[in-house]
């Protein structure tokens, strides 16, 4: 690996150089603002000299007076231009970034899904992107100004004193120092603080969305007394952090520099060697001073804010779990639509997991057919589907469709492909129309209508007041676990796929009704290769090809007449039911 | 849409000002003693702040007065390399300001630190209160809350809105501080020179017009962005949440279309913002910058007409900033305070969201003996959409009743209400002749044990999740319902058994295996009254069946209530009720209302037949070519 990997230092560089002009105009009316700021108390300090000299007149009083209040004009415009363009910039950039991770969540792999928690991504989404936010503006600004200022107005200080400004710069090595205790201390507060926040949100989520089974199982003060002391933790860090802060304020430093330069300036004036007037303009000029290191302070911490935020959406952004596009993919032409497995085997958590959820499936699948999967609970026909999806790759072997590595197809092909009814069906808060469209966003109303009818869930949809136009509630609330189900079929028959896969999508639905939809089903997937995660037996029997399967291992395939005499897996599922004749092969365990 | 987003609005409320404001006070009356602490702090570095500019301007006054007479006989301090006698004399009356100076400003820096420190402290314990009484109230919310409001939302309010509000209790504190120096500087200019007092006090109208005029746009656009924000937090939430289906169709590109319009959406509103926010300083410092133009100019008009001498113009442009910053602040402090006053809003709608389900005055508590009334029994959820009509009912302790009917017949509605998850909207459930809006909602809650369709589990191991309504529970009375519920096998092939790591909502697990870890959590609670609500419509038919034959035994002097789809199941319990439209339409056992050959027969022929092994048969001529 010789190629370096991006930090996320230059991650959030290249964000930021990205806005070339917005930067240029930040910098560029930054200057012109501090340039009249400190230019100012020079202006101050003539008219005094001039109130003091012995020929001081009126009119160049009022002239020094105009300069002032151009200066003043200015200062304004500029000052308005460049805190402007930086709130632009940091929204510009939060907008570019939240884009970017939102793209990037899009793109990650199942397993990283099934793996982190919602809360945690949206921890980083949310209040991460808003603390880059607040450290692009007025962060970089505050920083940029504090640096500006200390440049003009020490240069200035320097010009009119050049012993008094030793005195500063006397001060300013404890001045340093204390910044970088300051900075020490407040990075691990920083850190516990992020954290947990992620961590609150996580649990406020959980507690939201799972209301019901606290209600049903009143646990509401357990739920309480937990977020309770989540909140305390929070409290407690964010208490550290305002003390520290307000410890380090303005620093002490500072506020001794500018008085004793007082001090000493009188000494100075008296001396001979100052005069009043500058006197003046260097009191004024020390308090251009104070807003800098009170600058500098935030600025600092801010940006351990900031980066820190910055480092976290970087780090999930970067996790290398998405499911790798091949470089060069191979264009699609599935005729026959013949589906192998080749020695697939897989376990979960990138294959640590101690358990193998398939082990060395070997499997051949004829185009045009039909193939029931069945299995107890957790033994593996779930995991199957998926590696034919490809929501995950096998940790071992390969999936092959007419002889295509499906590895090396494009994802979108493959994917546009495969049709799927999921077992849990999740729909979208959006209408109903929107739902049953959602992987053909052009469909027409005939086409929609066409699938729900084949799908019987044009009858229902019909008798909500909107018809089409209902808005499904979040998670699907207001629709009953039979009625989303028939949306999810609409959805996948609207996309005309090659294959489908049915993952135990019929269970709630009656009979009547799953003879129409197989019906149709039948029809729409004439020499299409289907598999069925079902428990409907009419369904397993009628199959072209059963495959029995046990703690992530094949135990047999076949058709049913051959299974039900040799296999006892599949015949405790007909056992209930009828009378089967004796099994012709004892099957080793 | 627009009906949709009526809906969600009828929850939340405009509050006023001044109800907003009685409100926070609860929560700050209880610091009563750091306030005061505060408060005599503000006072404290109000009156501080004046001084140093008349330290500066004494001193000036002594140096630029050349005429100082030449020293008086008796002189301590060394007479210096440096330093003539008329030096050592005008030193003499400067170096006590210069010194005074240096003290007041150490005082004003250290009371700023005490005073941001116990600001920190109030604010945040405010804030964790603030918190958790919106966290209190969520969880006591009506289910229809949760059915109307979007998660993302609800979770903004309790972290970016509190967030908001600690802003404005930081900014609240500096406000009165900013207040007091205000006076302080203008008493103070009064009493040094009325004539340039009235050019700095010109400036404060141009202030307070901007400044009203800035509150005002910020305050719009802010709730405009935060609405956008809104938005797009719960736009990337259910992406996220949704995320296998979009995979699964490959919509990954049009969702990132639409995410990209609603976030350019709210970088259109945060530039508006931008615009409000940012102006308001700018324009600020341009009329400070005035009044500087004005002191000097007039001051100087003055000067020349002996009306007041240059350490009073000193003083004065040293005191225009200590005049103008507060005022700019305390008017600049209104955004904040505004933005605060949003947030509150938001939050506080949460808190007072209207509930209707609610323990009585006096609450029954219980021990439940199970016989269940149901009384013309009315429900809707939304009105005008009756759910359930004229539902009577009486199931005894102890039976086991199973409700059948098509998909929307009401069946899951009767569960909900059983649980008092919704109240109904005509007639009364009774428990042991009890109506259940009379019980203690917890008494009554736990006593009722329900396994629903959807399952939910939270992230944590699977025996926390086994063990959620009972956390006591020992580790044999949870081997128990393992082995009812037949989730054994399953446990073993887990990487850490029982002891394995759920990750949220109970992923790792499959939606038969969540449903047995849920059934198994319910049956751990040891419920007087079990509702199964297609408790193992995703677990195995034979499973169930071996479920089915555990649970008879353990039914037995429990009324259990069974919405199933299974044949089975049904089979084996005391009656069926049919519901067919929200209404009830035939009761009876199986043999009985088959004889009847009416919906039940009907049913049974299109929904549960197909599970027995003739049907098998029949329904061969779909599949064939």
């Amino acid at each position: 690996m010789l190629v370096k990997k991006m930090g996320y230092k230059r991650w959030f560089l290249k964000h930021l150089l990205k806005e070339k002009l917005l930067s240029t105009i930040l910098l560029v009316f930054l200057l012109v603002f501090i340039g009249t700021v400190s230019i100012t108390p020079l202006f101050i300090g003539n008219i005094f000299n001039e109130l003091a000299s012995e020929s001081s007149s009126f009119k160049v009083i009022m002239s020094i007076a105009l300069f002032i209040a151009g200066a003043g004009v200015i200062r304004a415009v500029a000052d308005f231009t460049q805190s402007y363009a930086n709130e632009v910039l940091a929204h510009k950039i939060t907008k570019n970034v939240t884009e970017e991770f939102y793209e990037n969540m899009l793109e990650k792999s199942q397993e990283f899904h099934d793996r982190i928690r919602i809360g945690d991504i949206m921890a980083r989404a949310t209040y991460d992107t808003r603390q880059m936010n607040i450290f692009i503006s007025p962060g970089i600004k505050f920083l940029f100004e504090a640096f500006f200022t200390l440049l003009f107005s020490v240069s200035l200080m320097v010009w009119i004193s050049p012993k008094l400004t030793l005195l500063l710069v006397a001060a300013l090595p404890f001045y340093i120092i204390a910044m970088y205790e300051y900075n020490k201390k407040l990075r691990p507060i920083s850190k516990a603080q992020m954290e947990q926040n992620s961590l609150l949100n996580a649990r406020l989520q959980e507690s939201v969305t799972g209301i019901r089974v606290i209600r049903a199982f009143v646990k509401e003060e357990k739920e309480i007394n937990e977020f309770d002391d989540e909140t305390d933790k929070l409290r407690d860090i964010n208490t550290r952090r305002g003390i520290l802060s307000a410890r380090y304020y303005g620093v002490v430093v500072t506020v001794l520099l500018i008085s004793s330069s007082f001090l000493w300036g009188s000494y100075e004036v008296i001396n001979g060697d100052l005069s009043l007037g500058y006197l003046i303009t260097y009191v004024f000029l020390m308090m251009t001073l104070m807003m800098p290191t009170w600058q500098i302070g935030w600025g600092i911490t801010q940006f351990q804010i900031g980066m820190a935020a910055a480092k976290r959406i970087f780090e999930m952004k970067e996790r290398e779990e998405y499911v790798p596009e091949s470089s060069s993919p191979i264009e699609w032409q599935s005729k026959q639509g013949t589906i192998s497995f080749m020695n697939v085997s897989f376990s979960y958590n990138g294959g640590s997991s101690r358990k193998k959820a398939l082990s060395n499936i070997n499997l051949e699948v004829p185009g045009g057919s039909t193939v029931a999967i069945i299995g107890n609970p957790g033994s593996g026909k779930s995991t199957l589907i998926k590696l034919l999806m490809r929501l995950y790759d096998p940790t071992q072997g390969s999936i092959y469709i007419d002889g295509v590595n499906i590895k090396d197809m494009r994802l979108s092909d493959l994917r546009d492909h495969i049709g799927v009814i999921e077992q849990e069906v999740f729909l979208f808060s959006k209408s109903i129309r929107d739902n049953i469209a959602y992987g053909k966003p052009n469909a027409t109303k005939e086409e929609i209508e066409e699938a729900s009818e084949l799908a019987q869930a044009h009858e229902f949809i019909m008798s909500f007041e909107k018809g089409y136009d209902t808005i499904i509630g979040e998670r699907g609330v207001t629709l009953s676990g039979g009625q989303k189900q028939r949306i999810a079929i609409a959805r996948a028959l609207l996309v005309d796929p090659s294959f489908l896969i049915l993952d135990d999508a019929s269970s709630a639905i009656d009979a009547e009704t799953e003879r129409k939809i197989q019906t149709a089903i039948a029809n729409v997937l004439k020499n299409r290769t289907t598999f069925i995660i079902t428990h409907r037996l009419a369904t397993i029997k009628h199959a072209d090809l059963i495959i029995v399967l046990r703690n992530g291992l094949l135990k047999d395939s076949g058709f049913h007449d051959e299974l039900i005499l040799r296999n006892i897996d599949y015949r405790r599922l007909f056992e209930r039911f009828s009378e089967l004749p004796p099994m012709t092969t004892i099957e080793e365990n | 849409m627009s009906e949709e987003d009526g809906f969600k609005k009828s929850y939340d409320r405009q509050y006023g000002d001044i109800e907003l404001l009685k409100r926070f006070w609860r929560y700050l009356k209880v610091y009563k003693k750091y306030l005061l602490f505060i408060i005599v702090g503000i006072l404290a570095t109000a009156v501080v702040t004046i001084l140093p500019p008349s330290m500066v301007q004494s001193a000036f006054e002594a140096l630029a007065d050349r005429t100082n007479p030449f020293p008086q006989a008796i002189d301590f301090m060394p007479t210096s390399l440096f330093l003539w006698k008329f030096q050592i004399n005008l030193w003499r009356a400067v170096y006590p300001y210069a010194i005074g100076y240096v003290l007041l400003s150490l005082f004003l820096w250290l009371a700023q630190v005490l005073l941001g420190i116990v600001v920190t402290i109030v604010s945040q314990r405010i804030i964790k209160r603030i918190q958790m009484e919106t966290y209190e109230s969520l969880q006591e919310h009506d289910l229809m809350y949760f059915d109307t409001q979007s998660t993302g939302q609800i979770m903004s309010r309790i972290t970016n809105d509190s967030q908001e509000l600690n802003d404005m209790i930081n900014v609240v504190s500096q406000f009165v501080a900013n207040f007091f120096i205000l006076f302080a500087v203008l008493i103070w200019m009064f009493v040094i020179n009325w004539r340039l007092t009235f050019i700095t006090l010109g400036m404060a109208p141009f202030v307070f017009i901007v400044a009203f005029f800035f509150r005002r746009i910020t305050r719009l656009t802010t709730g405009k962005w935060r609405a956008a924000i809104g938005e797009v937090n719960a736009s990337f939430q259910e992406s996220v949440a949704g995320i296998s289906v979009a995979k699964a169709f490959g919509r990954e590109k049009k969702s990132k279309e639409e995410f990209e319009v609603i976030n350019q959406a709210t970088f259109y509103h945060a530039k508006k913002r931008a615009f409000a926010v940012m102006g308001i300083w700018p324009l600020m410092d341009g009329i400070s910058t005035i009044g500087v133009f004005g002191i000097t100019l007039y001051g100087s008009w003055l000067f020349f007409g002996s009306l007041a001498s240059s350490d009073v113009i000193l003083l004065f442009l040293l005191l225009l900033n200590r005049f103008l910053y507060p005022l700019v602040r305390v008017a600049s402090q209104f955004s904040v305070i505004q933005s605060g006053f949003a947030a509150m809003e938001r939050i506080f709608s949460i808190v007072d969201a209207k509930k209707e389900i609610v323990n009585p005055a006096n609450p029954i508590s219980k021990e439940l003996q199970g016989q269940i009334t149901f009384e013309d029994v009315y429900h809707q959820y939304v009105q005008g959409e009756l759910v359930l009509k004229n539902i009577n009912l009486k199931i005894q302790p102890g039976e086991s009743i199973a409700v059948v009917g098509h998909t929307g017949a009401g069946k899951t509605t009767i569960a909900s209400l059983l649980m008092r998850f919704y109240d109904i909207s005509k007639g009364s459930i009774k428990i042991d002749n009890v109506d259940i809006r009379e019980y203690d909602l917890h008494n009554l809650r736990s006593q009722i044990g329900l396994v629903s369709q959807d399952v939910f589990l939270f992230s944590g191991t699977v025996l926390d999740n086994i063990r959620y309504g009972n956390p006591q529970a020992s580790l044999s009375e949870v081997q128990k319902v393992i082995d009812i519920v037949s989730a054994q096998e399953f446990i073993d092939a887990l990487p850490d058994g029982l002891e394995t790591e759920l990750g949220e909502r109970g992923k790792g697990l499959s939606a038969g295996q969540r449903q047995m870890v849920s059934f198994a959590r319910t049956l751990l609670t040891d419920p007087k009254i079990l509702i199964l609500d297609e408790a193992t419509a995703a677990v195995d038919a034979y499973t169930e069946w071996k479920i089915q034959e555990a649970l008879d035994k353990l039914l037995a002097d429990r009324t259990s209530i069974v919405i199933a789809h299974r044949l089975t199941t049904i089979k084996n319990s005391d009656r069926i009720i049919v519901l067919d439209l929200g209404e009830i339409v035939e009761e009876g056992n199986h043999d009985s209302l088959m004889t009847k050959k009416g919906l039940y027969s009907n049913l049974y022929e299109t929904y549960f037949k197909h599970q027995s092994a003739e049907w098998i048969s029949e329904i061969s001529d779909v599949f064939a070519d």
